[in-house]
C-alpha cells in the first residue's frame, strides 16, 4: 500500500445471510483528506466502516487501514485510529471525568488538555454523568475522547445525528481544526449534506452496496448537470439518455440529472421537447439524484398516490 | 487490562446486591430453625440443593449482562477501537465477573459458617465445614459464565449456536450436584481437583468463541481450519451429543410411560428357599399380593421344585401351598455407611430413639445423642469404646453409623433393640438406660452380620462374619429362658415381633462355620439357616447354591431352570426399540466393552450373560425392530451428514470423516456438524451456471473470478480513486 492512502479496499464484499450489503467495493482514502461517505440507510456505509475497523470480517475481498489488513489490526494500530460510533455511545454510568480516565488508560498517546478544552467548548461539566448529558453534549464528549488519543485517521459514523445547530457547528469546527495540519485523515459518514459540503474535500457515495462516486467535491459538482423539461409523461420512458442519473417529476415538468453529459446527452434531451432548460446543480441536488436511484417512490406523496 | 477490569467492576457492581440478597435468603432457608421439620435438616445437602437451582441462573445472567452490551455494534466499537485486544476485554469480563460472583456467594456463606460455629453442635448436629460443598459447587457453577459469554458471542440462530454451548456446562453442574449434595469432605476434594481444570477449559473455549466468532467470519475461514482451534468444535460436539442422547432418553421415558398399564398387576417371581423341616433346597415361584384388610403385602407360594446338582428344576411344579419354607437372609456388611436416614457427608439426619431421644451419626465416627425434652440439647456421644458426655468427641471412632446398622440388623424384633442396638466392625452392643451405658454382647471384629428368626417360641440367632469364620450365636434372656421370643401372629399385619421391653438379651455361641473362599469373593451374600446347615445363594446367579454343613464340609449345587416355566416379556413390536436403534454406536460399544470386562473379572456374570443371550434369542420381533431401526438410523445419519457437508461446503476428507463418525455418533453426527460449521451461501455463477460459494474469490467449479458489477455509465471516480 502506498503511503499516500490510509484506507484501501479491494473488491470488498460482505453478505448477511443471502443478502449482499457491500458489493465489490474498491475505495481509497488519500492521506490528509476529509472524505464524506454518503448513502441512504442500508447502503452499506456502517458495514464498510465496521469492516475497516476490524469489527466485522469481509465475506470476500480485503481492506487495509494504515497499511494493515483490517482483520488483523493490532492494538497499536487501532490506537492510531479515532472512531466515533453512530449515536455517540458512551457508558451511561461513567462521569465525564471517568471517560477521560478510561481513554487515558487505554490509549498510548493521550492529550488530557485537549480533552478538557474540547469538553469545555461544548459547555460540559467534567463531574457530570454521561446519562445526564444532552445528545449534543454526549457528542462533544465522544468526539473529545476520540481526538484526545491523537489519531492519524478519524472515522466518524454519522456524528451529527440529532445534534442542534450549535453543536453541529462546534463539531464541524473541531473536525476542521483536527485536519489543519494536512497529515490527518477523516472519513466522515453522514446524512447531513451541508455539513459534508462544508467540511469534506472528497465525496464517496454508496448506493445499494456499490460505490458510484469517489472524487473531489469540485470534480463531482462539475461532472453533474441537470435539465428541466416540460412533458406530461416521464420523458425517459422510450428515450435513452446517456449518463442519466435520475429523473423526477416537478408537476408538469421533469428534472433530469445527468453525469458526465456530452453531445449525445444534449441531443437526447433536446429530442424530448422544445422546452429543455439547463439548470444549476447544487451539491445537494447532485447527491440526492444519486441516492434517489435506489428508491422507487422517493416522494411519500407521489409514492402513496401510485 | 487493569482499566478494563475496573470498568467491568464498576459497570456490574449494581448486580452484586441481587446476588447477595438471593444467596443470603438461601442461607437463611437452610438454617434448622427456619425449616418446618428442623430435625432432619442436613445443612450441606440443603445448601447445595438450593444453590444448584439459583447459582447457575445467577452466573448465566451475569455472563449475559456483561457481554450483551459490549457485543452491540455501538458499544463494541467504542470499547474495541482503543489500544486493547479482544482477549483483554474477554479476560477482564471473566475476572471481574468471577470477583463479583464470588463476593456475592462467599459473603453470605461465610456468615452462615460463622453462625454455625457460634451455635456449635449443642442444639443441632452441624459444623462450619458443612458449607464446604456449597463453596465448591459455587466455584464450579462459574462455568455458566463462559458458557453465557460463548452463547452471546456467536451470532446465529438460537437452536444452533445458543443452546449447545450451555449443554456441556449444564452437564458439568449436574455432575457436581450429584458429587457434592451428599458427598461431604470427600466430594469437596474430588470436586475441587476437577473444578480448576474444568473452569480453565471452559474459559479457554469461550475465549476462542469470543475472539473468532464475534466478528462473524465467513465460512471459508471457520469451516476449514478446525484442527487448529479444536477446543470449541470439541465442546460443541459434546453439547450436540448430550442434547441428542437426552432427547432420546426422554422420548424412551415418554413412550414407556404411555405403554405402561395404569393399574398395578403383581407378577410372580422365582426365588430360592429351604424346607424348614427337612432342610431340602427348593426353587420356588412366589406371588406378592397386597392385602387390603391390613394394608400389607403378603406372599403366596405358587409352585416349587426340589434342587439337585445338575437337575433341571421347574419352579412352577406343584407344591404343598402351606409348606413351611425358609427364605434367604442377607448379611449386612459393617463397612463405612449408614442406614435409614440420609447423610450430607458430615452428619446423618436426626432419627428418633425409643427412649425419647434423637440421634445423628457424625461421619467422623461418633453417634451424637440429643435430648428433646425439656430442652433440645446434645446429651451424649457414643464412640466404639462407650458413652461420653456431650461437648467433646472422644474415644475410639466407630466404623459406621452403628445405631443405623443396629436398627437394620434387628429390624424384625420391634421394641427392645430396634433403636438401641449398636453394630459396627468393633462388635455388637445395646444402649442401656438409667443410667445410660453401653452393654456389649459381641466383642470381636464384625465384617458382616445377620439375624435369623427361629421357630415360634424359639430364640433368634445372630450370624457374625469375621474374616472367613461365620459365628452363629443364639440370643437369650437369663430371666425369660428360651421362650422369651414370640413371633407375631399370622395375619396380624405386623412385620416385626414385639417383645417385653425389660428383657436384656445375651448371646451364646452355638456354631462356627468356615466359609469357602469362593463365597467370600462374592458380594451381597444371602443365606438360609436350615436344620441341616447353611444354604448360600450366589449373587447374580440364581442357579448355583452352596450347602455348608455343620461338620464343616460344603457342597456346590448347580442346576438349570426349565425353559417352559420361565415367564418372559411378550415378543411384540415395541416403539421403545425403534428409539433404542438410534442410540449412538459409541454407547453400544461402551456397553459391549463393559460386558466383556465384567465377564473377564466376574466369572459369575457368564451365567447372567448366557441368560441375556437366551432372552435375546427368544425375542426375534424385538431384536429385528432394533436392528432395522439401527440400520435406518445409520442410513439417515449418513444421508444427513452428506447433506450438511454440502450445505457447509466441507472438504472431501471432512465429509469422509463425518460419514464414518455416524457409526459412533449416530444421528448426533449431523447435529454436531450443524453446531460446529457455518452455513455457506451460494449464487449462480454467470460463467458455468453452477451454484458457487459467495465467500470464495473464485468459482469452485470453473475457477472464474467474480465479475465486477457492470458500469451504469454514471460512476464518477477520479484519479485518486
Amino acid at each position: 500500500m502506498s503511503d499516500t492512502h490510509v484506507i484501501r479496499t479491494e473488491r470488498l464484499t460482505r453478505y448477511f445471510g443471502r443478502r449482499s450489503v457491500v458489493r465489490e467495493l474498491n475505495f481509497t482514502v488519500p492521506r490528509g483528506s476529509v472524505v464524506g461517505l454518503l448513502g441512504l440507510n442500508g447502503a452499506g456505509k456502517t458495514t464498510t466502516i465496521r469492516m475497516l475497523m476490524g469489527f466485522l470480517e469481509p465475506t470476500r475481498g480485503s481492506c487495509e487501514v494504515l497499511g494493515h489488513d483490517s482483520r488483523t489490526l493490532t492494538p497499536e494500530t487501532r490506537a492510531r485510529i479515532g472512531h466515533t460510533v453512530e449515536g455517540h455511545f458512551l457508558y451511561p454510568w461513567m462521569r465525564v471525568r471517568d471517560c477521560e480516565r478510561f481513554g487515558r488508560e487505554t490509549h498510548p498517546q493521550w492529550d488530557g488538555k485537549f480533552f478538557e478544552q474540547s469538553v469545555r467548548r461544548f459547555g460540559i461539566d467534567c463531574e457530570a454523568k454521561v446519562s445526564w448529558l444532552s445528545r449534543g453534549q454526549r457528542a462533544g464528549v465522544s468526539l473529545a475522547s476520540t481526538l484526545a488519543g491523537d489519531p492519524e485517521l478519524l472515522i466518524l459514523d454519522d456524528p451529527a445525528l440529532g445534534l442542534d445547530p450549535v453543536s453541529r457547528r462546534a463539531l464541524n469546527e473541531t473536525i476542521i481544526e483536527f485536519c489543519e495540519s494536512g497529515e490527518r485523515t477523516v472519513l466522515l459518514s453522514s446524512h447531513l449534506l451541508d455539513d459534508v459540503e462544508r467540511v469534506a474535500d472528497r465525496v464517496a457515495l454508496m448506493v445499494d452496496g456499490r460505490m458510484l462516486v469517489d472524487s473531489t467535491l469540485d470534480d463531482f459538482r462539475s461532472r453533474v448537470a441537470a435539465w428541466v423539461v416540460e412533458s406530461t409523461d416521464d420523458p425517459t420512458i422510450g428515450q435513452a439518455i446517456p449518463g442519466l442519473v435520475h429523473c423526477r417529476s416537478l408537476g408538469s415538468r421533469w428534472h433530469i440529472t445527468v453525469a458526465d453529459p456530452n453531445e449525445a446527452t444534449v441531443q437526447a434531451i433536446e429530442s424530448i421537447g422544445a422546452h429543455a432548460e439547463l439548470t444549476d446543480v447544487s451539491f445537494e441536488d447532485a447527491v440526492l439524484a444519486y441516492l434517489s436511484r435506489s428508491r422507487v417512490g422517493h416522494s411519500f406523496y407521489t409514492g402513496a398516490k401510485s | 487490562m487493569k482499566p478494563l477490569v475496573w470498568k467491568e467492576l464498576r459497570e456490574n457492581v449494581r448486580w452484586l446486591p441481587i446476588g447477595l440478597v438471593v444467596v443470603s435468603v438461601i442461607c437463611w432457608m437452610v438454617l434448622p430453625s427456619s425449616m418446618d421439620n428442623y430435625q432432619s435438616v442436613l445443612i450441606a445437602s440443603e445448601l447445595v440443593s438450593r444453590l444448584a437451582i439459583v447459582l447457575p441462573l445467577l452466573v448465566f445472567a451475569l455472563g449475559v449482562v456483561q457481554s450483551f452490551r459490549d457485543l452491540q455494534p455501538a458499544a463494541g466499537a467504542y470499547l474495541n477501537h482503543r489500544g486493547v485486544t479482544s482477549s483483554d476485554i474477554f479476560f477482564s469480563k471473566t475476572i471481574s465477573g468471577f470477583v463479583l460472583y464470588l463476593v456475592s456467594v462467599l459473603v453470605p456463606i461465610v456468615l452462615l459458617a460463622g453462625w454455625i460455629a457460634y451455635r456449635g453442635m449443642w442444639w443441632h448436629p452441624m459444623r462450619p465445614a458443612q458449607v464446604g460443598p456449597a463453596i465448591v459447587y459455587a466455584f464450579a457453577a462459574f462455568v455458566m459464565h463462559p458458557a453465557a459469554m460463548l452463547t452471546m458471542a456467536r451470532g446465529a440462530s438460537w437452536w444452533r449456536t445458543r443452546l449447545f454451548p450451555l449443554v456441556p456446562a449444564g452437564a458439568v453442574l449436574i455432575f457436581y450436584f450429584g458429587l457434592l449434595r451428599d458427598g461431604g469432605p470427600r466430594g469437596e476434594v474430588i470436586g475441587m481437583l476437577f473444578a480448576v481444570p474444568m473452569l480453565v477449559w471452559a474459559i479457554l473455549i469461550s475465549r476462542q468463541g469470543w475472539l473468532d466468532l464475534s466478528k462473524d467470519p465467513p465460512a471459508s475461514r471457520t469451516n476449514i481450519a478446525i484442527s487448529r482451534r479444536f477446543l470449541l468444535p470439541a465442546y460443541l460436539l459434546v453439547g450436540a451429543c448430550g442434547v441428542f442422547v437426552t432427547a432420546l432418553l426422554t422420548s424412551v421415558g415418554v413412550v414407556e410411560e404411555m405403554a405402561r398399564a395404569g393399574a398395578y398387576v403383581p407378577a410372580p417371581y422365582t426365588r430360592f428357599a429351604v424346607d424348614a423341616v427337612s432342610g431340602d433346597p427348593y426353587f420356588t415361584t412366589v406371588l406378592q399380593e397386597f392385602d387390603e384388610t391390613n394394608g400389607r403385602y403378603t406372599e403366596k407360594l405358587l409352585g416349587g421344585d426340589i434342587i439337585a446338582d445338575g437337575k433341571t428344576v421347574n419352579p412352577m411344579s406343584s407344591i404343598q401351598p402351606d409348606k413351611k419354607l425358609l427364605a434367604l437372609t442377607s448379611l449386612i456388611e459393617t463397612g463405612k455407611g449408614y442406614f435409614y436416614y440420609q447423610s450430607d457427608g458430615f452428619f446423618t439426619g436426626l432419627s428418633g430413639l425409643e427412649f425419647g431421644n434423637v440421634y445423628s451419626y457424625d461421619e467422623r465416627g461418633y453417634v451424637l445423642l440429643y435430648e428433646t425434652y425439656p430442652v433440645w440439647r446434645w446429651s451424649h456421644t457414643i464412640s466404639a469404646d462407650g458413652i461420653h458426655p456431650a461437648g467433646v468427641l472422644s474415644g475410639e471412632r466407630l466404623s459406621n453409623d452403628a445405631l443405623g446398622h443396629g436398627g437394620q440388623l434387628f429390624s424384625s424384633i420391634r421394641g427392645l433393640t430396634r433403636s438401641s442396638a449398636l453394630v459396627d466392625s468393633h462388635g455388637v452392643a445395646f444402649i442401656e438406660k438409667n443410667p445410660m451405658a453401653v452393654r456389649r454382647i459381641i466383642d470381636h471384629q464384625v465384617d458382616a452380620a445377620a439375624l435369623v428368626l427361629g421357630d415360634a417360641g424359639g430364640a433368634p440367632r445372630m450370624f457374625i462374619l469375621e474374616a472367613n469364620k461365620l459365628f452363629e450365636y443364639q440370643l437369650y434372656d437369663e430371666k425369660a429362658g428360651q421362650t422369651w421370643y414370640k413371633e407375631s401372629e399370622e395375619g396380624s399385619g405386623e412385620y416385626d415381633t414385639p417383645i417385653e421391653p425389660h428383657l436384656k438379651p445375651q448371646v451364646k455361641l452355638v456354631q462356627t462355620y468356615t466359609v469357602p473362599d469362593e463365597l467370600l469373593k462374592l458380594r451381597g451374600l444371602s443365606f438360609v439357616a436350615a436344620p441341616n446347615g447353611l444354604w448360600f445363594n450366589v449373587g447374580v446367579d440364581p442357579t448355583t447354591v452352596f450347602h455348608l454343613r455343620f461338620d464343616g464340609t460344603n457342597e456346590r449345587l448347580t442346576f438349570s431352570i426349565d425353559e417352559s416355566s420361565k415367564t418372559m416379556d411378550p415378543d411384540v413390536f415395541r416403539f421403545t426399540f425403534v428409539l433404542a436403534g438410534m442410540i449412538p454406536g459409541v454407547l453400544i460399544l461402551f456397553g459391549i466393552v463393559m460386558g466383556v470386562w465384567e465377564l473377564l473379572h466376574r466369572p459369575d456374570y457368564a451365567i447372567a450373560f448366557s441368560g441375556f443371550i437366551a432372552e435375546v434369542s427368544s425375542h426375534p420381533i424385538i431384536v429385528c425392530t432394533w436392528v432395522v431401526s439401527l440400520l435406518l438410523a445409520l442410513a439417515a445419519g449418513w444421508w444427513l451428514v452428506r447433506r450438511v457437508a454440502r450445505t457447509c461446503a466441507l472438504t472431501g476428507a471432512q465429509t469422509k470423516l463425518w460419514s464414518w463418525s455416524v457409526l459412533f455418533l449416530g444421528l448426533a453426527a449431523p447435529l454436531a456438524m450443524v453446531a460446529i460449521y457455518r452455513k455457506v451461501h451460494r449464487e449462480t455463477c454467470p460463467k458455468c451456471s453452477e451454484r458457487r460459494r459467495v465467500d470464495l474469490t473464485h468459482c469452485e467449479h470453473c475457477g472464474a473470478a467474480w465479475e465486477e458489477p457492470a458500469s451504469e455509465g454514471i460512476e464518477i471516480l477520479d484519479r485518486a480513486a
